[in-house]
């Protein structure tokens, strides 16, 4: 039997035995599954946070609190509990969503005192506001009733086994497709992501929010199962404990959010005889496993099922065509795919650009022709990566314009331009190292893939059929920049250069109209630098992509380029014709050396 | 003083070196070249301890050294210059100098051997105080380069020197590696640019998928065609 099938089957036994557990468990047993399950619901909520986008909340008791305290003061406004539930859950939401926005701002480390501090003053204003909480008395809930009778705690086992269930499928979904893929992204390489159009705040707080949801349904069904609270159900430490399940079973994982949560709260309900001890045999086992097995007890068994998920190559090697034909398009956001074509020029007009006291570009002008190949040069330090980052976004110049078309790209945020049709690759290389190959290159795509997190939860049969036409589209542009490996290893694990082609393909998937090449043929040998050229030229050729390249192989930029730019500490001191540009004497002073040697002034990358 | 035999290595389940001999000679200096994924990263990672070997035998100065620590490895005179440089880009262009020269704890001569760097790659002399991440891509490459000769290496392992490189820097790093060989310091260059790298070392291996395929002096490397057509171009 394959992995995949084994899985599948030992999930389906899970299941089962979960279904029947009402027959053969003794209620005690019962009653602590039921709270397994419970804990489940929030820290898979947690995890979506913690292990996918990296941010850590120390405060999530409060929005159980929150879940559950609306829950029962509804019910006792008259509310049936089935009402008041889905509006204590939601409200939870709310609270994430707006705790989330101002915080995820923040760096990490202030985003976790921030939580801390929620959760503080979620369970102070349960102690202290008596007139609503009843203060350290706590509130009593009449039993929720199913068609006019009332339920045994032990019925709404099926409810928080269907909640359990339901919302990890949901958070499965989710990482498994565009949303997902966008938060991974962007705990990964925060600034890639953004190249590629995944709005870095927006995804955060959505994923904050929803775990928020997570943590209040676990909140609202813990009082339908114990029908009464106080504040004391959700101190500072309950927080920490769900952090603490999430980090045992394994971060950036939802079979490490389950794992942990069972064990964290199975073995000391059944050790009861040492409840007083439950903290400090919680903090050690944390230590231990921050020290000993950083990617919890998932990480040690893990690669071995990954390693069975093998996603086969389209049987194609370099020289494939490229992707084309109808793709979905975008949420009517973007402009859509095909626009490659459309012929636009690009206009740098006098960009200056200060740190500090040094001018990095000074008062440059570029004009890049549509479906052109063109070079941009200098020494180390001339600006060249500078007029990239601020051209992409990423940098704010000082001074001057840049438009694409009709597009004032200077009053365009750096995430809206994968959905202009501007993509780029990196210098430094900014690949998401703990994502696959494939799902790096779908993230390439994130602008103009039409699944939302709505559908991605709810598995919606479009979102779906777009998914898996992406999946085959992201392999083919795999295929077009000739990468023959398995797409299914994390990119981390591959060499440098390989690395590279991989960022490449991911800059295609945008299907970009301007695509900017920052030292693509860096550490290749010349065989490999011949290849890249053919790609390059294909790139202007068949996808009508225009193309700025900076590279200092000199072969492939005076092989390939129709005009080359030198800058010289931000000045442009050069522009022509690859012949001009080398005859230069400014540019042989500056850049080439006198001394060319042979194999780099021969030119002829043909 | 180098010499490696049969060594194969890898990550996990995945082997990448498959029976490497490779030999050094003192104060020679050789050049691996090769295609992406052929090993020659895992290599140099291999000798200074990074990586254990999982077969084969790495012996310096006729002392066997596979399975040391590699802070041992590099006591005992090997310096590696890594692929990304991996330069501490906080601290300031002298703090990263000295602490390459950490293993030597408070030896009086260290002071003599900054002053080597900085004749080396005077512009260190000048960024002396500037922090290493705030340094352009030449000047980084020159102060790993300098961070790892700090440690005194009788044999210094450099990982694509020229990496990202004008080449104008290229000319000028190669220089400087000729010059640290003439100094008496024995070279292991791993390198892209074949040209430049076989017109400074004496000998070239060339690996593929882990394995020597070529093996000779680097005047005969460079008549060869097929090295010609695979990483030197039309000369």
């Amino acid at each position: 039997m394959t992995g995949p099938a084994a899985a599948r089957l030992a999930l389906l036994l899970t299941l089962g035995a979960l279904l029947l557990a009402p027959l053969w468990l003794p209620p005690y047993h019962h009653y602590v599954l039921t709270l397994i399950l419970l804990n489940v619901i929030t820290v898979v909520g947690l995890a979506l946070v913690m292990g996918f986008t990296g941010l850590v909340s120390l405060g999530h008791a409060g929005f159980v609190a929150i879940g559950a305290y609306a829950t029962v003061l509804l019910t006792r406004a008259g509310l049936s509990y089935w009402m008041a539930l889905p509006a204590g859950v939601l409200l939870s939401g709310c609270i994430g969503y707006l705790i989330g926005l101002p915080a995820l701002r923040l760096q990490p480390l202030y985003l976790a005192t921030v939580t801390w501090g929620f959760g503080q003053s979620v369970w102070l204003i349960a102690l202290n506001w008596v007139s609503l909480t009843n203060g350290q008395n706590g509130l009593k809930m009449a039993a929720p009733a199913l068609a006019g009778r009332p339920l045994a705690p032990e019925d709404l086992y099926w409810p928080v086994l269907a909640v359990a269930v339901g919302g990890l499928l949901a958070a499965y979904r989710v990482t498994k497709t565009r949303p997902g893929r966008a938060l991974m992204a962007l705990r990964e390489s925060e600034v890639a992501a953004m190249t590629l159009g995944v709005s870095a705040r927006a995804y955060k707080t959505l994923a904050f929010a929803l775990s928020a949801i997570y943590a209040g349904s676990a909140g609202g069904l813990y009082v339908g199962v114990v029908r009464y609270i106080n504040p004391d159900n959700f101190p500072f430490h309950v927080s920490l404990l769900y952090v603490t399940m999430a980090v045992v079973g394994g971060m950036g994982s939802l079979a490490g959010a389950v794992v942990g949560a069972t064990m964290l709260t199975g073995l000391p309900e059944l050790l009861r005889g040492f409840v007083e001890y439950r903290e400090l045999i919680g903090g050690v086992l944390l230590l231990a496993f921050l020290v000993f097995v950083p990617h919890g007890l998932v990480g040690i068994f893990g690669p071995r099922i990954r390693a069975s998920h093998r996603v086969p190559m389209p049987p194609q090697a370099a020289g494939v065509p490229a992707p084309s034909g109808p793709v979905a398009s975008g949420d009517g956001r973007s402009p859509g795919p095909g626009t490659a074509a459309r012929a636009e020029w690009l206009r740098i007009t006098e960009v200056t650009k200060t740190f500090g006291g040094v001018v990095a570009l000074d008062q440059v002008s570029l004009v890049v022709a549509p479906h052109t190949i063109h070079g941009l040069i200098g020494p180390n330090g001339s600006g060249k990566t500078t007029l990239f980052n601020v051209v992409t976004r990423l940098e704010e110049p000082d001074g001057g314009a840049i438009t694409l078309g009709e597009h004032d790209l200077l009053s365009c945020p750096a995430d809206r331009l994968a959905a202009l049709g501007i993509a780029r690759t990196f210098q430094n290389l900014e690949v998401f190292p703990r994502l696959t190959v494939l799902e790096n290159v779908l993230v390439g795509m994130h602008a103009r893939l039409p699944v939302t997190m709505t559908s991605a939860v709810l598995g919606t049969p479009a979102s779906r059929r777009a998914e898996a036409e992406a999946r085959a589209e992201a392999l083919r542009w795999l295929a077009f920049v000739g990468f023959q490996g398995d797409p299914a290893v994390p990119v981390g694990t591959l060499p440098f250069a390989r690395q590279r082609a991989i960022e490449l393909a991911r800059a295609l998937a945008v299907r970009p109209r301007l695509l900017l090449l920052d030292e693509p043929s860096a550490g290749l040998t010349f065989g490999e630098v011949e290849e890249l050229a053919r790609v390059i030229r294909r790139i202007r050729d068949e996808l009508g992509t225009t193309v700025i390249l900076v590279a200092h192989t000199m072969r492939l930029v005076f092989g390939l380029c129709e005009t080359v730019t030198v800058l010289d500490h931000g000045i442009k001191i050069a522009e022509g014709s690859p012949l001009e540009v080398r005859r230069h004497p400014e540019v042989i002073r500056a850049y080439l050396g006198p001394s060319e040697l042979p194999a780099t002034a021969s030119g002829g990358a043909t | 003083m180098l010499e490696l035999h049969d060594i194969t290595a890898g990550y996990g389940p995945i082997t990448v070196l498959r029976g490497i001999t490779l030999r050094v000679d003192e104060g020679g200096a050789v050049c691996v070249l090769g295609p992406n994924g052929a090993g020659k990263t895992t290599l140099l990672r291999t000798i200074v301890g990074l990586l254990p070997a999982a077969g084969g035998e790495v012996r310096f100065l006729g002392r066997r050294v596979t399975g040391l620590r590699p802070s041992e490895i590099v006591r005992r005179g090997i310096s590696l210059v890594p692929e990304r440089r991996e330069l501490f880009p906080h601290l300031s262009v002298r703090e990263n100098l000295a602490l390459g020269a950490y293993v030597r704890g408070r030896d009086p001569s260290v002071a003599d051997d900054l002053e080597r760097v900085f004749g080396l790659f005077p512009r260190l002399r000048e960024r002396l105080r500037q922090q290493a991440a705030t340094l352009s891509g030449g000047e980084q490459q020159m102060l790993a380069i300098g961070r790892a000769l700090m440690a005194r290496p009788r044999l210094l392992l450099l990982d694509e020197p020229s990496l990202g490189l004008s080449p104008l820097l290229v000319q000028e790093m190669f220089r400087a590696v000729g010059t640290i060989r003439a100094q008496g310091t024995a070279v292991l260059l791993v390198e892209q640019n074949a040209h430049m790298a076989l017109t400074v070392a004496d000998r070239g291996y060339v690996l593929e998928s882990g394995r020597v395929v070529l093996e000779d002096a680097s005047e005969n490397l460079r008549t060869l065609t097929i090295l010609r057509d695979a990483y030197l171009g039309q000369v």
